[in-house]
């Protein structure tokens, strides 16, 4: 049993070294498994749907909600924008006015006019907006 | 080397860095196989990678967004490097939800995901805790101001205290859970002051930093100095704490051979990581740093491998298991080191 042991406690210098050399391959076998998935409620989530057109293009991803187990939580929808847009828009039930270009993003209700605070930051020319629900 | 894929030196600088990193890393394991002490090597070694570890992960920020700080878009960009201690608060959403609440990327970029989990679960699995003495580049920090005073201003620690990380591991794994996301690093980790910390922009921002610095200058530098012990590690690292589950599963131990202990308890009072009990023995936060090892004046405190009666064979012991901590030690932080090196050469315009 004891040169088991001593075996096996030889092997770990290998298997140090195995952790390292592999680490390509160890990591796409970890990136396999199931929840090797960043939460939507970090992420944004999936893209569900997009409008575009020649000087605009619209991604909208599906709804999220903070929740460890249920989805009843706060929840956002993001919007990629990029392009000129200046119009409506439909997000998770509501109306909006969306006014887009390269310099700026400014979302407003569609009933009110008031302007609408929302999370948002640019990425290579694309307008990144997190609307709350 | 191995953790670059044996990428080749392109410039003399390159070769430069190579041959210096190699001479320290190979002179410090040189003298711990000339001198048989364990501690005080691995110590050198430790903190000085991580000093260099936070030189060169800062200047890799610099280089890729301008600033050590991260803004709101790095976070919906999912573009943060993610750390082993977040591993903690990611478990209970990777069990229920089947997601990761850390806003980075899972296979690709500087410390993906996946990469930090197979470096945390490997290591930890091979020498247990032993990662929080080989090869966590935060614990360096706290180690190393652990050791500045020649003698402790507080000379009595109380042990219980290492039941603090396991309840901060209960705390912060839950409150993640609760509101999906890593708390810890938002609110309490200390060592965004040597990685990277939220830009300040408005009140909830500057409160964070002010949070993070003082528990830094606390836990990392104050306590440490006064105590001579790694309070940061051994009381309120959650990564510590479950980290200490792995002692369970590793093959590499500290043991205490009863029949040669004398009870003088100097293995308890140089024990970094309050992980000696009263009785002399090793407990389960074990870190494996060698310490203990080393003070002991009868050679009872020693590196023990599962399976293996006690006593007997006790250098063949250490040295299995100081081949695979020291391979931990040098592939992890050595790239930073020469990363540093490079730095240094380039602006010394050498």
């Amino acid at each position: 049993m004891k040169y088991i042991s001593y075996i096996i406690a030889g092997f770990m210098t290998i298997a140090m070294m195995l952790v390292f050399v592999n680490m390509g391959e160890w990591m796409q076998m970890v990136a396999k498994l199931p929840f090797m998935k960043v939460d939507p409620w970090i992420s944004g989530g999936e893209v569900t749907d997009s409008i575009v057109a020649d000087d605009y293009k619209i991604m909208i991803h599906e709804e999220v909600h903070q929740g460890l187990f249920t989805e009843d939580g706060d929840g956002y929808v993001q919007l990629d924008v990029s392009g000129c847009y200046d119009g409506s828009l439909a997000v998770g039930g509501s109306s909006y006015i969306l006014n887009a270009d390269s310099m700026h993003v400014i979302l407003l209700e569609a009933q009110t006019g008031e302007e609408v605070a929302v999370r948002k930051c640019q990425s290579d020319g694309v307008w990144i907006m997190r609307v709350g629900l | 080397m191995l953790s670059k894929g044996g990428e080749a030196l392109g410039t003399q600088t390159d070769i430069v860095a190579y041959v210096a990193t190699t001479l320290f890393y190979s002179a410090v394991f040189f003298m711990m196989l000339y001198k048989g002490s364990t501690d005080k090597w691995r110590a050198v070694a430790f903190t000085v990678s991580a000093v260099f570890f936070t030189i060169a992960f800062m200047h890799n920020l610099v280089e890729l967004r301008g600033s050590v700080t991260y803004s709101d878009e790095e976070m919906m960009m999912c573009e943060l490097p993610f750390c082993h201690i977040v591993t903690t608060m990611v478990l209970i959403p990777a069990a229920i939800k089947q997601t990761i609440i850390f806003p980075g990327s899972i296979l690709t970029g500087f410390a993906s995901i996946s990469s930090m989990f197979v470096i945390v679960f490997g290591s930890s699995i091979i020498l247990g805790r032993g990662f929080c003495s080989w090869g966590c580049f935060y614990g360096g920090w706290d180690d190393g101001f652990s050791r500045i005073t020649r003698k402790p201003f507080i000379k009595a620690v109380n042990t219980t205290y290492r039941w603090f990380a396991f309840a901060m591991l209960i705390v912060m794994a839950l409150w993640s859970a609760a509101t999906l996301m890593p708390e810890y690093c938002n609110w309490l980790c200390p060592f965004k002051l040597v990685t990277e910390r939220d830009a300040i922009v408005d009140t909830e921002s500057l409160l964070k930093n002010i949070v993070m610095m003082t528990i830094f200058a606390v836990l990392v530098v104050i306590l440490p100095l006064l105590t001579k012990k790694r309070i940061q590690c051994a009381t309120f690292c959650p990564m510590g704490a479950f980290e200490s589950l792995f002692n369970k599963v590793s093959i590499f131990q500290v043991k205490n051979n009863e029949s040669r202990c004398i009870g003088c308890g100097k293995c308890q009072k140089a024990c970094p990581l309050l992980a000696i009990s009263n009785e002399n023995k090793p407990m389960i936060n074990c870190a494996k740093c060698g310490k203990c090892v080393d003070e002991c004046p009868t050679g009872a405190m020693q590196f023990h491998i599962k399976g293996t009666p006690l006593g007997s064979k006790m250098t063949t012991a250490r040295l299995l298991f100081l081949y695979p901590s020291y391979i931990l030690t040098v592939t992890l932080l050595g790239g930073s080191m020469m990363e540093a090196i490079k730095l240094f050469l380039m602006f010394v315009n050498i």
